[in-house]
């Protein structure tokens, strides 16, 4: 498939030093692919093999990172593929369906399981599970300074014997033992490696049954026989299916055996059992570390404590992100300003004055409005980076698990809303830590009420405007109103949509480490990289579509096309106590919500005394502009974020969901908010002055 | 909570060696897991993540209805649901 090719014409990193066959390198790359537990530093493993020849995209039609490497070893072109972290090869979630079907149609030429030594025996279960698929196969043994530091040995040439492949021991931060890797790699491209030799044998009463299956497994499967008897007698729906016109007998063979799954399970971890003290001793006293790490679980995890400390941490964080991606944007915002300058000084007389505009409102603004997102968004995957790659993200999803469960949120699905308060996009993006494709369009649809940053800026300019100080008041009870409106939403899909039980929790805590910088930044950057490709093609083309609609015929965004759909589209605006004017700068809004501002600066005019704020008092009565800060907040997500819900769903009717109920909910929600406001107007008018009073005095 | 017929701890008034759900147990609590309850997708899970007859737990922490618990060196956070699924005989 051509999906899990890197981009031709990367160029291929060489590394010196291994020995080459005829220096003659083969047309067809060989095939490898990283397969490991979550958590264990695959990811560092691939950064050491590919550096950044590197290619993120997504897995056909599903929202699971595809990454793809491209190497060249001893002479052969290998492609690296880092399948999904998971703990089984079972059917279930969206990650395992991936790497299994990677596994079982594409049979790479070698397969690399990255183990954890300070998880040794549950680590090993899905390397259990991978040996019987009969591809070769190297164990590359990550973390050993973690069980050392308890004073226990490992031995990797035990552990060898034992599974009956390569254990290459390998340190994630000195990149030690990649050398050894690249060697077998290497074999592997010479063919010299051969397949598992099925050392790893469970109870007599298993085999039998595992054989009795296997002799009666329909041949022309084409898939691993014992591998596929293990599944069946596990039960997976999947291998079922594919047994289903098989024969009496294994029918037969399977009805026999009850509960397979657990029995499969229990026999696995008794072998592991026996064989891992073998390869790694057991803890001769209780380990200070180990004792320390719960007891920050303990407290990161408390009753009381511990929402206090994760919402702290995560809104420090978030607003962390926001400093960061500050001077990058301020700094890109300069630059296309002095380019728009520049180029608006370069178009002159003879050419007309649209070309001038369309060159530096269209163009240079489209493509402005989409790089100016690229620093937040980066900034963004960098904290997701750190808070995954250290640990802490399982366990704020665990707390938030506790807050928000009750109303049908996922603790990581929660972390995603939060994120939301910076920058929508990057939430929806984050939806992907979710384990399922219910979660995942779930978590996605439940960022839209969610109020940006960027939405803060203009909300908080109008209602000072309106309000003065006291405008903060209605600030809040914007947010209040959007949490309620999460809540609420999330009840509805659960009601509707997706009457799916959720997951029950049950999220591993892994092991607290340091981030590594390199694998965060190159995490960021794919991920950023991902979505400029992604708006280039969309956002860039419709805002030059939108200048359009807000320039011609008239020059000018009051006479022009968008100025009459705003005009059109007033009656309907009427009820709601929006203008035509605010309804033209909502729709410039579209392409990105800071955009009304500037839309509300031409149409209502900054030249009068006292600016656009004077300007605005003059023009909009205070019920106005609450309902239009209400609509504002709430009506549909920017251009971005509805490219971005698509591109990750792939669904448009999911999409139009979006935009469709984030339109019906802000209008509802205006409508409510001008009547009333009117209704309590004069009262609302001295409570709010004598509000200011108070706050004045 | 208190209610004098439901036991809310293996010591209160269970003997040993009666299996009670892993969501009965307290903080530092160890128990030896006997069986998951069901053959679910979620029964699947918990046998592959380690919880198999024979293997030792412990809960390390207990915010509330969740708790953190210790099998085969790693540690899962995991919802009340999903502990009243693990029946498990206390150790004392």
């Amino acid at each position: 498939m051509s999906c899990h090719t890197a981009p031709a014409g990367r160029p291929l990193v060489t590394r010196p030093g291994h020995p080459t066959r005829d220096g003659a390198s083969e047309s067809r790359p060989l095939r490898v692919a990283l397969l490991g537990n979550p958590n264990v530093g695959k990811s560092t493993v691939f950064n050491w093999l590919t550096g950044m020849h590197q290619h993120v995209g997504n897995w056909p039609g599903k929202t699971v990172d595809h990454r793809v490497g491209r190497l060249d070893v001893a002479g052969r072109c290998v492609e690296l593929v880092d399948l999904p972290g998971i703990y089984e090869l079972s059917p279930y979630t969206l990650e395992e369906c991936v790497a299994r079907e990677y596994l079982l149609d594409e049979r790479p030429g070698l397969l690399i399981c990255v183990v954890d030594a300070a998880r040794l025996e549950r680590n090993l279960y899905l390397v259990i599970d991978a040996l019987d698929l009969g591809i070769p196969t190297v164990v590359a043994l990550t973390m050993l300074n973690e069980p050392r530091d308890d004073g226990r040995s490992v031995d990797a040439a035990g552990l060898a014997a034992c599974l009956g492949v390569p254990v290459v021991p390998m340190d994630g931060r000195t990149g030690s033992g990649l050398e050894a890797l690249l060697e077998r790699i290497a074999a592997a491209a010479r063919g010299e490696l051969a397949p598992p030799p099925g050392t790893v044998r469970l109870g007599t009463e298993m085999e039998a049954a595992i054989r009795s299956v296997e002799e009666v497994l329909a041949p022309g499967l084409g898939l691993p026989a014992r591998w596929a008897a293990i599944k069946a007698l596990e039960g997976d729906p999947r291998i079922l299916a594919l047994l289903g016109g098989g024969s009496q007998a294994a029918r037969a063979a399977l009805a026999a055996f009850r509960e397979g799954a657990m029995r499969v399970a229990d026999e696995r971890y008794r072998w592991i059992q026996s064989h891992a003290p073998r390869c790694l001793t057991a803890a001769r006293a209780a380990s200070p570390r180990r004792w320390a790490a719960e007891q920050v679980d303990v407290i990161l995890t408390h009753r009381y404590a511990g929402p206090m400390v994760t919402l702290l941490l995560l809104a420090g964080a978030i607003w962390g992100a926001f400093r960061m991606a500050a001077p990058p944007r301020d700094a890109l915002a300069w630059a296309f300003g002095a380019l728009a300058g520049l180029a608006g000084a370069v178009i002159r007389p003879p050419w007309p004055e649209w070309v001038r505009s369309l060159v530096v409102d269209g163009v240079i603004g489209g493509v402005a409005t989409v790089a100016e997102f690229v620093p937040i968004i980066g900034a963004f995957f960098v904290l997701l980076g750190v808070l995954e790659d250290s640990g802490y993200f399982a366990r704020a999803a665990f707390v938030l698990d506790r807050l928000v469960g009750r109303f049908g949120i996922q603790g990581r699905c929660g972390i995603g809303l939060l994120v939301g308060l910076g920058c929508n996009v990057p939430a929806v993006m984050a939806a992907r830590t979710a384990h399922d494709a219910r979660s995942r369009l779930f978590a996605m649809l439940l960022v839209p009420p969610v109020i940006c940053s960027a939405r803060l800026v203009v909300v908080g300019y109008v209602t000072s405007v309106f309000f003065g100080p006291s405008g903060a008041w209605v600030v809040a009870g914007l947010y209040l109103t959007s949490a309620g409106l999460v809540v609420g939403m999330a009840a509805l899909l659960n009601r509707t949509a997706f009457r799916q039980e959720p997951e029950p929790m049950l999220i591993e805590l892994p092991p607290f480490r340091w981030p590594r910088p390199k694998d965060v930044l190159t995490y960021a950057w794919h991920e950023s990289a991902l979505f400029l490709r992604r708006a280039l093609v969309i956002i860039a083309p419709m805002t030059v579509a939108v200048w359009a609609a807000s320039y011609f015929p008239g020059g000018s965004i009051d006479t022009s096309l968008l100025g009459r759909v705003g005009q059109f589209l007033a009656p309907l605006g009427a009820p709601l106590g929006l203008d035509w004017r605010m309804i033209v700068a909502l729709l410039s809004g579209f392409l990105a919500k800071e955009g009304t501002l500037s839309a509300i600066a031409v149409l209502y005019g900054t030249t009068g005394a006292g600016g656009l704020a004077g300007a605005l008092q003059a023009a909009v009565e205070v019920p106005q502009a609450l309902a239009f800060v209400t609509f504002f907040a709430f009506y549909t997500p920017c251009l971005a974020t509805v490219v971005t819900i698509y591109q990750e769903s792939r669904s448009a009717r999911s999409t139009a969901f979006a935009v469709a109920n984030s339109l019906a909910v802000a209008a509802l929600l205006a409508f409510v908010v001008f009547h009333g406001a009117r209704w309590l107007g004069p009262w609302a008018r001295t409570a709010v002055a004598a509000a200011a009073g108070g706050a004045g005095g | 909570m208190g209610h004098p017929c439901i036991p809310l701890h293996p010591t209160d008034q269970l003997a040993q060696g009666v299996a009670i759900p892993l969501a009965r147990l307290r903080p530092g609590d160890e128990a030896t897991v006997v069986r998951i309850a069901g053959g679910t997708r979620l029964a699947r899970r918990l046998s592959a993540l380690g919880f198999t007859p024979g293997v030792t737990v412990r809960v390390v922490a207990r915010p509330g209805a969740p708790a953190i618990v210790s099998v085969r060196g790693c540690r899962l956070g995991m919802g009340q649901q999903v502990l009243e699924r693990i029946w498990v005989t206390p150790e004392q």
